[in-house]
């Protein structure tokens, strides 16, 4: 068990870190964010390809999801208290994504003799935002699975949904943009979608940050928190993993994309999605392990 | 009627009496805790001291481990006692996260209390399922009995309390 030494009252033993959600957590909620957000960009921006990998994505999420329980097999038990638990409504959000995302897909990745409806009649349009509204939910309800306990206060936060929707969609759009040579063209102009990466990883340096501050002002687990991501044990995953090298590096690359343009930069932008990638890994990774209960008393 | 335990932190002297009473009372696996008690040394020398904090599940009359539940295996009784239902339960330790208190541990079904492999009471499983979550059932089946909870009869001190003729229990 990881602890750091306790402070005040003498019955506080210390902060604890949560121990109880590992690597397989964090893998799901990278790939469960990362993959809605590139599906529900993929249908928005009208390339299949791009969306069916979204789908891939999220059901490896869900596979790593099903691998972190300790029953698997009485997963489908995960679908029966939705009344009241996140993790049960998001059972039923990721289901609903897997199963309107495949229908989404059938008529525009499949010849049109195949499908007994068309991509654009009312059928569809109907399947199509159901899918939608699901992966909107993929993204934003894992915030919600951390944040509504105050045991773990640096998750207790009303930003952390914000700060995930952010994410997805960020890295999203970042896939989008590195393999729009392979996926074909978009129905946005590129220069018009790197200014909103632009804004989305503006959006998430300030969301990320303003979550720090906010916590820094908040309970002595919280201020814990902060100081192991600032300059404690996690400082360098975050401040350079996260911070430089996810956020900030790929906010000059395609700032350079935005100004500089040409179709060149599609090297930088794909170098700029791994990183991206790799940040958003991070910082779940890290936002979890910097997890710590409140001390006891 | 609602159970209450009340703990007086200033009798404790951290002979860990309830914790083994737990272990023998309900034979849980090994790394499994109901009873903690966790430890700190305060002060410096000469004044050094140890101060002792007990730990277990306080029952809440509003348990976040109940709400994040997903699959319901987390319930709470009319008299107060929050249990798990243990076939119901996926382990997905949600429970875990939402407790402030560190009550709950997860068993994976691994490790024995002997290198040479587990005993035949080990064996015998005593109820524990693993890839569950597990934690203090108040002693249901000794209450059920009259009896108190193990930890509380064993207490060398007295320092646990759920006789409700107590003041400061009421």
């Amino acid at each position: 068990m990881q602890t750091v030494p306790a402070v005040l009252d003498e019955f506080a033993i210390g902060f604890t870190v949560q121990r109880a959600w590992g690597s397989l957590v964090v893998m799901y909620l990278f790939l469960g964010g990362t993959g809605a957000g590139l599906f529900l960009l993929g249908i928005a921006l009208g390339t299949a390809p791009g969306a069916l990998i979204g789908l891939l994505l999220v059901g490896i999420g869900g596979l790593a999801l099903l691998a972190d329980l300790g029953r698997p097999r009485n997963f489908w038990r995960a679908f029966t208290h939705p009344r009241t638990s996140w993790i049960s409504r998001g059972t039923y959000f990721i289901t609903l994504l897997l199963l309107f995302g495949v229908l989404t897909l059938f008529p525009r990745l499949l010849p049109a003799d195949q499908v007994p409806w068309l991509a654009g009649g009312v059928l569809d349009s109907v399947i199509r935002w159901l899918a939608l509204v699901a992966a909107f939910l993929v993204m934003v309800y894992t915030g919600f699975v951390l944040s509504p306990s105050p045991a773990i206060p640096f998750w207790n936060a009303a930003l952390l949904p914000l700060i995930f929707l952010a994410y997805s969609v960020m890295t999203g759009l970042g896939i989008l943009l590195a393999l729009d040579p392979v996926l074909g063209p978009l129905s946005l102009p590129l220069q018009a979608l790197e200014a909103y990466q632009v804004a989305l990883i503006g959006a998430c340096l300030l969301l990320v940050l303003g979550h720090l501050v906010i916590m820094r002002g908040s309970t002595t687990a919280a201020r814990a928190s902060t100081r192991l991501l600032i300059r404690g044990p996690l400082a360098l995953e975050f401040v350079g993993g996260v911070v430089a090298l996810g956020l900030i590096l790929p906010l000059v690359i395609t700032l350079g994309a935005l100004l500089g343009r040409g179709a060149t930069f599609s090297t930088f932008l794909g170098v700029a999605a791994v990183l991206k990638l790799a940040g958003d890994y991070l910082f779940r990774s890290v936002l979890l392990r910097a997890g710590l209960y409140e001390p006891l008393l | 009627m609602r159970y209450g335990m009340a703990i007086d932190l200033g009798q404790c002297i951290g002979c860990y009496a309830c914790v083994i009473a737990c272990k023998a009372e309900h034979g849980t696996p090994p790394g499994v805790f109901w009873a903690k008690v966790m430890e700190k040394e305060v002060g410096r020398y000469p004044a050094a001291s140890r101060t002792f904090l007990p730990v277990l599940c306080n029952h809440c009359a509003e348990p976040l481990c109940e709400e994040v539940c997903p699959s319901g295996a987390t319930y709470k009784r009319k008299d107060g006692l929050v249990l798990i239902n243990q076939e119901a339960c996926i382990g997905c330790r949600a429970c875990m996260e939402a407790c402030p208190y560190g009550a709950r541990t997860f068993w994976n079904g691994e490790g024995t209390y002997y290198p040479e492999g587990a005993t035949p009471f080990e064996l015998r499983g005593n109820g524990f399922i693993s890839g569950t979550v597990q934690k203090c059932t108040f002693c249901v089946e000794r209450l059920d009995r009259g009896l108190e909870p193990a930890c509380v009869e064993t207490c060398p001190t007295s320092c646990r309390v759920t006789d409700p003729s107590v003041s400061y229990l009421r």
